[in-house]
């Protein structure tokens, strides 16, 4: 595939990062993982090619979710890029300000399938 | 001040300026003096007019009765002339030639008659032929000029002496006139009779000569100046004794000699024609007026004081108790009961001073009784008081060892009472926050830089709204200025209907906060920690499943389903774990929108759809066209509905029924959700909505279930204000029903909402 997209996965955890790099790279995007929020603030900072979407998830160490959505929105340069957190996090006002912050999509792990989460990304990157 | 006590000071002096004493003084005073002017006036005058008239007369009698005298004496002297001369003693007397024999016998003859002194006897050619006149100085001549010759028998006077003249009747051709010379004795007598006269009184005789009146006798007054004082006629035409040789009688008021003033009497002797006049001083006559005035001034003078005296005697028998009543009442006034006013006047003051003692010894009765009384209240308050205070202490020592904070306020918010604990809560004193209002001391907020309103706070609603209310949301401010978050419930005070103040009590729930909050953490990082290995269960699963590792067999197929299945159901679980921790923490919040339940149902029935289609069930919903939205929180209903249908489906066989019906009821919508499937056996009933609870009729049939759900649904419903029941029959089936309030769920904040059950 010419051009294929590309994602920033911010997520910790070992195991759902294979699963998502995995199910990411056979529908065919290139993917960036960043495993705590510095390395992932770092990136897009640092980064010469911005990623078509971000993948955030909400219990990071060092920064938290809200915390980088926070930077990356105040940043003129990276409020537009289209965001989903996808998270397995329970708390009603966490998921409040989050989305008031403007993310386009908010998933619980635990209740989606990852085939539909990536839907929703080729949605976004339409 | 002044005026009383100067009235006080008159008063005893006897002289009030404002009293009866004057007032009545002064009426007898203002009446008597014209009265008894008057009548002095008018006796006065009367008496005045009475003696002067009597005066006059007495004058006039005095006048008449000397006139008289005197005529008397003339006539007597003129009718013993006669006599003389026509007597044999007379007629010898002439015959005899020699002077001296005829002197002699005229002498023996004037011895018959006393009341002459001498005499002398003369012919009409002026030879004397008989005379007693011993005296040689003796004028004869001129006193035979003076005798005039007359007819008749004449009194006349010259020079100091009284004669009458007599003619001999003739004979022998001889005419002789004798002359006798009156005693004046007799005449004197007359003259200096002042009987009647006073001091001043005195008789004067006159007789004219020429343009002149001349006096005959001597002067009381002016005795030997009868010469000098004699009276010209023209000069005084008034004078008595001028009017009175003018023939004139009558009484006058006159100048005398002296020049004094006089009362004089005249008369006119034709017989001599001689004046007589009898005068008296006007002062000495009239004495008696001026006396009678003197008098009648004294007397009335007299009478005025006497009255005076009497009216103030009289006023002051009447002031006099009026005072000792007044002193009585200052008595009273210093709490002195024992009047002893000594008032006998036996009128009506004394009655007024009876009832006045008997008043005040009643007072002093009653004031003994009332002091008595107040000493035996004094007693009882005394002890009560004590009963107060040790009660008082009680309270004050409860209060104080309260563990939680307790703040009185009055009905403006200000502070009256601040407990041991409530200091040491918010880090003020009680001396400090006594009398401030309680909002800028405790400095409300809701969070951080949040501060409320003093409107908004508890003990502002409880004060104005007489409401009493709960919460444990806020925070009030520490004296260092750190926030603390309270529990707080403010009730108001009421007396008699009437807000008089509120009382907060509260506590530091820091550490229930910091727990609560901890809870909450674990149960986050809990359900995240539970949920990340699930998820990648999940993920995995699902891909190869998909095939996305490689194709896999059927039987893999069939193994890889149920591993899926398996974690779907612990998702699950924990979801579940977690919406009850929710609920029993109270963290869930309700949103109200209007929602229309239908909808809801219909949403829920299509997320079932699969599972319903797999067991043939029949599905229906019925519900009244008219059904308002009701403004309850769609998430949690949607589960509601959700946790129902879903038990339908899957305690129901095959080929069963399941329906749903919703209807309005008064102010309630109901929902009613029956199926007819295994039911719910009598005796488990009780425990339907307990956690963890699944009937022993269905667990045999299915594995499935966590037993949460109608705890859950329970705990939904009753927080939006409905209720839940239900009928079943094992065998036979089950039908739930729950209400929710038309008018709606109000909102509730809470940290969260439920998670989505699996259906």
């Amino acid at each position: 595939m010419d051009n294929p997209k590309q994602i920033l996965v911010i997520e910790d955890e070992a195991s759902l990062l294979e699963a998502i790099q995995t199910k990411l790279k056979k529908e065919g995007f290139k993917t960036v993982v960043a495993r705590d929020g510095n390395k992932a603030i770092d990136y897009l900072n640092q980064s010469a090619q911005l990623p078509d979407l971000i993948w955030l998830d909400y219990y990071l160490p060092k920064l938290n979710g809200l915390q980088i959505l926070e930077i990356i929105k105040a940043k003129e340069s990276l409020k537009d890029i289209p965001i989903i957190v996808v998270s397995n996090t329970a708390g009603q006002e966490k998921v409040d300000a989050m989305m008031a912050l403007g993310v386009d999509n908010y998933f619980v792990k635990a209740e989606k399938r990852l085939d539909e989460v990536v839907k929703e990304v080729k949605r976004l990157l339409k | 001040m002044n005026k009383s006590a100067a009235n006080q000071t008159k008063a005893k002096t006897g002289f009030k300026f404002h009293s009866i004493q004057t007032k009545l003084t002064l009426s007898i005073i203002l009446i008597l003096i014209p009265v008894i002017a008057l009548l002095s006036f008018v006796s006065f005058r009367n008496a005045q007019t009475l003696l002067k008239n009597r005066i006059s007369e007495g004058l006039e009698t005095a006048i008449t009765s000397r006139q008289d005298r005197i005529n008397q004496i003339i006539l007597t002297s003129l009718e013993h002339a006669r006599l003389i001369s026509s007597s044999d003693q007379g007629q010898d007397l002439l015959l005899v030639k020699d002077a001296t024999q005829s002197s002699e016998k005229l002498e023996t003859l004037l011895f018959l008659y006393p009341e002459f002194e001498e005499a002398l006897v003369f012919n009409d050619q002026g030879r004397i032929r008989a005379s007693t006149f011993k005296d040689p100085a003796f004028e004869v001549e001129s006193l035979i000029k003076a005798a005039g010759s007359h007819q008749k028998p004449q009194v006349f006077e010259s020079r100091g002496h009284y004669y009458v003249s007599v003619n001999f009747p003739e004979i022998s051709q001889a005419s002789a006139s004798a002359l006798l010379r009156i005693n004046q004795d007799k005449l004197a007598a007359v003259l200096r009779d002042y009987g009647g006269l006073g001091l001043s009184g005195e008789v004067i005789l006159g007789k004219r000569q020429g343009d002149q009146v001349v006096y005959l006798n001597s002067l009381r007054h002016r005795p030997n100046a009868q010469e000098q004082l004699k009276l010209t006629v023209s000069q005084n035409p008034r004078l008595p004794l001028v009017l009175a040789v003018q023939k004139l009688s009558g009484t006058t008021i006159a100048q005398d000699y002296r020049g004094e003033e006089v009362i004089a009497s005249y008369r006119h002797l034709p017989a001599t024609d001689w004046g007589l006049v009898v005068k008296m001083d006007a002062q000495e006559a009239y004495a008696p007026i001026q006396r009678l005035r003197t008098e009648l001034i004294q007397v009335s003078l007299l009478i005025l004081i006497l009255f005076l005296l009497v009216a103030f005697a009289v006023s002051r028998s009447i002031t006099e108790p009026l005072h000792r009543l007044q002193l009585g009442t200052e008595k009273i006034g210093k709490g002195e009961w024992d009047l002893d006013l000594d008032i006998h006047t036996g009128d009506e003051v004394e009655q007024l001073a009876n009832e006045f003692t008997k008043m005040a010894k009643e007072l002093q009765q009653l004031y003994q009784g009332l002091e008595q009384k107040v000493k035996e209240r004094t007693v009882e308050l005394r002890s009560a008081k004590e009963d107060i205070e040790k009660e008082k202490k009680k309270a004050e020592t409860i209060l104080a060892s309260i563990g939680d904070g307790v703040i009185v306020t009055g009905r403006e918010g200000k502070i009256i009472f601040f407990n041991r604990a409530a200091e040491d809560f918010s880090g003020y004193s009680q001396d400090e926050v006594l009398g401030k209002n309680f909002y800028e001391i405790l400095k409300v907020c809701r969070e951080k830089n949040k501060p409320l309103g003093r409107d908004s706070t508890l003990t502002h609603k409880a004060l104005n709204q007489a409401k009493a209310e709960r919460n444990d949301d806020r925070f009030f401010t520490h004296k260092d200025g750190r926030l603390y978050p309270v529990s707080q419930v403010a009730t108001p005070l009421i007396i008699e209907g009437e807000v008089i103040g509120a009382i907060v009590a509260f506590r530091d729930i820091t550490r229930e906060k910091e727990i609560d909050r901890m809870k909450t953490e674990f149960i986050s990082v809990a359900s995240h920690q539970l949920r990340t290995p699930l998820s990648a269960i999940k993920w995995f699963t699902e891909m190869l499943i998909t095939g996305d590792a490689g194709k896999i067999n059927s039987e893999q197929k069939k193994f890889l389903q149920q591993i899926y299945g398996s974690n779907e159901r612990m998702i699950e679980l924990v979801n579940s774990l977690l919406n009850v921790s929710r609920i029993e923490q109270g963290r869930i919040s309700i949103d109200p929108q209007p929602t229309d339940l239908g909808e809801l149902v219909d949403q829920v029935l299509v997320e079932l759809k699969p599972k319903v289609e797999k067991k043939k069930l029949r599905v229906a919903v019925s519900k009244n066209e008219k059904l308002p939205k009701v403004n309850i929180d769609p998430k949690l209903i949607r589960q509601v509905y959700a946790n129902l249908l879903s038990n339908a489906v899957k305690y129901t066989e095959e080929g069963g029924e399941i329906n749903v019906f919703i209807s309005r009821k008064d102010d309630e919508i109901i929902s009613q959700i029956e199926d007819s499937g295994y039911g719910i056996p009598k005796e488990q009933q009780k425990q339907i909505f307990s956690k963890f609870f699944r009937a022993d009729n269905i667990l045999k049939v299915s594995a499935e279930g966590s037993g949460l759900g109608l705890y859950i649904v329970k705990s939904v419903v009753e927080s939006s204000g409905g209720r839940i029941w239900f009928e079943s029959e094992e065998g036979k089936g089950a039908t739930f029903w729950f209400t929710l309030p038309v008018e709606g769920t109000p909102p509730r904040k809470g940290q969260q909402t439920l998670e989505d059950p699996k259906l």
